[in-house]
């Protein structure tokens, strides 16, 4: 039975802080940013989600949701069930199989395949699908530099399919990636090596690249679009020229430079970027990775028309932003108040 | 029904007092109300009273403040009754002594009210205010009980095209008349240039715009018409009086640019007073906020709907105006004790009326008629009253 | 410590504060929002039907509350954004309700300008975030 991607949404905040702020502050920008996206001070992953979860179901042409599954690195809680939070908030019924992902960037993926494969297993229905993050370092790190927001939805079913998902695939390894964070802490920590750390980054998103080719019986030149989670500004680009996939392939999913590192939500925004261009036979391939470390690919086939009529894309919804200066940045993230 | 007279009355000054609490406010105040009976009153004449206060001295005493207090002036054992309204907590404690003599059950009691505001920081006072609105839907909502009242101004400006310039003049008005009162918190004239470009609190208010918080006591003391004499031969008669209330939250309301409580209320008074609000000499109304005074013209028809602006501009309110309103300086420069505010006017009026003004430059010449106004928050509840010196 | 809203009074209310639902008189059709127990319009009794509101109207009137001022629940937010308007809004099905603004457009707050129910954080007490809804200008 065909699983694919139904519907999709997303939500990127309006305030952006540029690098010219961080050159202001710090002397240098250490990320590869022009700018990113900053919540609200009442905004949080939750609503964040929320928001993009209201455009997804708004698009699609049946809503029968079963099954529920979030992502982030940043809930607003590290404890508590919140899916009972967002089926109020999105009117889901309480009888619902939700899932909560969280522990590495890689969760977006998680949630995403979670939700697949119960629907796959002929739970019937529909999955909700949300990623949304805002990760936070401290301001004198210069991993903090390139922390953005975002948050991303799709519907998942078997029936109106517009993506069809024909294969997923899942690695992991005991590397330390970049970036992890202790229990307790609320600041991210990195290495900051970035040489050996790296060598987690192109090993799993390779392999997993590697696998779904082997799989499918394809080279990188079958694939119309590739979408690789962004912890920087030039990693998948040059990785992806490395595995042969060309630069039109990829740029459609680059947001790292527009709205920053979104964490869990990252290739799930990207995804989104990209179905707004996408057209009937196109195909996908998308990877993520989370640092510690562990990667997930999945293939889609564009079956149907994902562009809706009453869909802003994502990239012209970026061009609703207000600018910010550091001070209010820090205020936002709340590390001054 | 019994008719209903006014015997005795008496207030503290309103200000900011750190070395006297409520007990010591309300003391003072029944001491000047027995003082000003002309006839001399013992006190054990009064046998039930009513006290209106909204924060029972900033939350200290919540239960039974008011056997607190009526055993603090030497009459334990006095019925009473801690009135709650938010601002109208004095006059539903008046109402509620009226009606009491009205039923002809007792012939003298005792009305008044008690706020203390100064003792405690600006955070926790900002919890006692706002608390007079809709908690849940809007306080929640952001709104500080300026920024409800500031609304009020915003569609009445929006539909009646009142200016900034014209509610300026509710403040340099009532300013200008607290000189005179030496029960006003504040006594100094204000400019209109400088109560235009105050300090901002809620659009379009400024501080200007807002009544202070305030310490002080009230007392009024109530009788039954036919043994008043005993007492004064000056009495002052309730010819009428009003009460209602409407729904607490202005979202619920049909209209804001009208308080529909304070026009059920007046209406209920002229009709009992049998009388027009143009047979009025002076009002003491509450001007909590620089609209509610605004809006107050129109809902006891001092005016049509929509003119009120123009009053202010004519000077027609003013001392020496066709309808003098708040020549004690209303709550804006008099100051608002809360629970207390209510019982004051009655005192200001009282005293009007007997033409024994404290400042003689400050009475009103030849007024027969006299009118109070008092609004619980932003119109969940209203009361008003009309004075005469005869009876009626 | 005066108007505390404890956690269980605000859970009885997450229905109007994180979905807008209203309430649908089964007697005469009105809707209302928040909910009451009588009808507003025909004063019946008899109970209502949930209806979920969908978040649009228009400003009915509007203030801009000056930081220092904000209620003790909005001090941080108010450290954070200086001013911030608060909105009273004519719901298209009919109720009106105030909330705050937020993405306020440069030129002011306008009455009778389309708004939009966001979800957003109200506030945090008890270590317990109380969600619920804002406004902002109409996206269409």
């Amino acid at each position: 039975m065909a699983v694919g991607i139904v519907s999709y949404g997303s939500y990127i905040p309006r305030a952006r802080i540029a690098r010219t702020e961080y050159q202001k502050a710090w002397g240098s920008c250490g990320a590869d940013i022009k700018e990113k996206a900053v919540p609200e001070f009442d905004e949080d992953t939750l609503t964040m989600g929320i928001e993009a979860a209201k455009e997804c179901l708004r698009n699609s042409p049946t809503v029968s949701i079963g099954a529920l599954a979030i992502a982030s690195t940043s809930f607003p809680y590290e404890e508590k069930v919140m899916s009972g939070t967002v089926a109020a908030m999105l009117n889901l019924p309480e009888r619902l199989f939700s899932t909560e992902h969280g522990q590495s960037t890689r969760a977006g993926s998680e949630a995403f395949i979670t939700a697949a494969q119960l629907l796959g297993n002929g739970n019937g229905g529909q999955a909700l699908v949300i990623a949304s993050d805002a990760p936070r370092a401290l301001p004198k790190e210069t991993i903090e530099h390139g922390l953005g927001a975002g948050a991303a939805a799709f519907v998942l079913g078997t029936e109106d399919i517009i993506a069809e998902i024909e294969y997923v695939n899942s690695f992991i390894s005991e590397n330390m990636g970049e970036r992890y964070r202790l229990a307790g802490n609320s600041f991210l920590s990195d290495i900051g090596v970035k040489g050996f750390t790296g060598i987690a980054f192109n090993e799993l998103v390779t392999k997993a690249i590697q696998d779904v080719l082997q799989h499918l019986n394809r080279t990188a030149a079958d694939y119309d679009f590739l979408v690789v989670q962004e912890t920087d500004g030039k990693r998948v680009k040059s990785l992806a020229k490395k595995l042969g996939f060309s630069e039109e392939k990829v740029n459609p999913g680059l947001l790292y430079a527009q709205i920053g590192d979104t964490g869990a939500a990252s290739t799930m925004l990207s995804l989104a970027a990209v179905l707004d261009e996408a057209k009937n036979g196109d195909k996908i391939l998308l990877v993520s990775y989370g640092s510690g470390s562990g990667s997930q690919a999945v293939s889609f086939q564009v079956i149907g028309n994902p562009v809706g009529t009453q869909r802003l894309s994502l990239r012209k919804k970026l061009e609703n932003k207000k600018n910010i200066d550091y001070v209010q940045y820090l205020k936002l993230k709340r590390q001054i108040m | 029904m019994e008719k209903v007279a006014i015997i005795g009355a008496g207030q503290t000054r309103y200000g900011e007092f750190a070395t006297k609490g409520v007990k010591e406010l309300f003391a003072e105040a029944f001491i000047e109300a027995l003082k000003s009976v002309d006839k001399g009153m013992d006190s054990k004449e009064i046998k039930m009273a009513y006290i209106g206060t909204l924060s029972a001295g900033s939350g200290f005493q919540l239960g039974q403040i008011a056997p607190l207090l009526m055993g603090h002036i030497g009459l334990p054992n006095v019925p009473a009754i801690r009135v709650e309204s938010a601002c109208a907590s004095g006059g539903m404690a008046l109402y509620s002594a009226i009606m009491a003599v009205a039923s002809g059950k007792y012939d003298i009691v005792l009305a008044g009210g008690v706020e203390k505001m100064r003792d405690v920081s600006s955070l926790k006072t900002k919890y006692w205010l706002g608390i007079s609105g809709d908690t849940e839907y809007e306080r929640l909502a952001g709104a500080t009980f300026a920024g409800i009242y500031a609304s009020v101004a915003s569609r009445y400006m929006y539909e009646y095209g009142l200016t900034r310039e014209q509610l300026a003049k509710v403040a340099v008005k009532n300013h200008k008349h607290g000189v005179m009162n030496p029960k006003a918190q504040f006594r100094k004239e204000v400019a209109l240039e400088t109560v235009i470009s105050g300090a901002p609190v809620a659009y379009p208010f400024n501080i200007w715009d807002c009544s202070p918080t305030t310490d002080g006591a009230s007392v009024v003391i109530v009788c039954n018409a036919k043994r008043a004499k005993e007492f004064t031969d000056n009495p002052i008669y309730l010819a009428g009086y009003g009460v209602a209330s409407d729904y607490l939250a202005i979202h619920d309301r049909d209209s804001i640019t009208s308080f529909k409580a304070a026009r059920l209320a007046a209406n209920e008074a002229y009709q009992q007073a049998r009388i027009q609000p143009e047979d009025i000499d002076l009002a003491e109304v509450h001007d909590c906020f620089s609209i509610a005074e605004v809006v107050a013209y129109e809902d006891l028809g001092f005016c049509k709907i929509g003119q009120a602006g123009r009053l202010l501009d004519e000077g027609t309110t003013q001392l020496g105006g066709r309808i003098p309103v708040n020549v004690s300086g209303g709550l804006k420069s008099k100051g608002h004790p809360i629970g207390a505010t209510g019982c004051g006017q009655a005192v200001e009026i009282f005293h009007q009326l007997r033409g024994e003004a404290k400042e003689p430059a400050r009475q009103v010449k030849d007024a027969e008629l006299g009118l109070s106004h008092n609004v619980g928050g932003s119109g969940g509840s209203a009361t008003v009253f009309i004075y005469s010196k005869e009876v009626r | 410590m005066g108007a505390h809203i404890s956690i269980p009074m605000y859970q009885r209310s997450i229905g109007q504060r994180y979905r807008l639902a209203g309430q649908k008189c089964q007697a005469c059709g009105a809707i209302h929002f928040p909910p009451k127990a009588a009808c507003k319009r025909c004063g019946s009794l008899a109970g209502f039907e949930e209806v979920g509101l969908s978040g649009r109207g228009k400003v009915y009137s509007y203030t801009v509350i000056a930081g220092a001022g904000a209620p003790p629940e909005f001090t941080l937010e108010a450290a954070c954004r200086g001013t911030y308007p608060v909105v009273l809004v004519e719901l298209e099905e009919g109720p009106k309700i105030i909330a705050q603004m937020v993405e306020e457009p440069e030129d002011g707050v306008k009455i009778g300008m389309s708004v939009e129910a966001v979800v957003r954080r109200i506030y945090v007490e008890e270590d317990v975030i109380r969600y619920g809804y804002k406004f902002r200008p109409a996206t269409e």
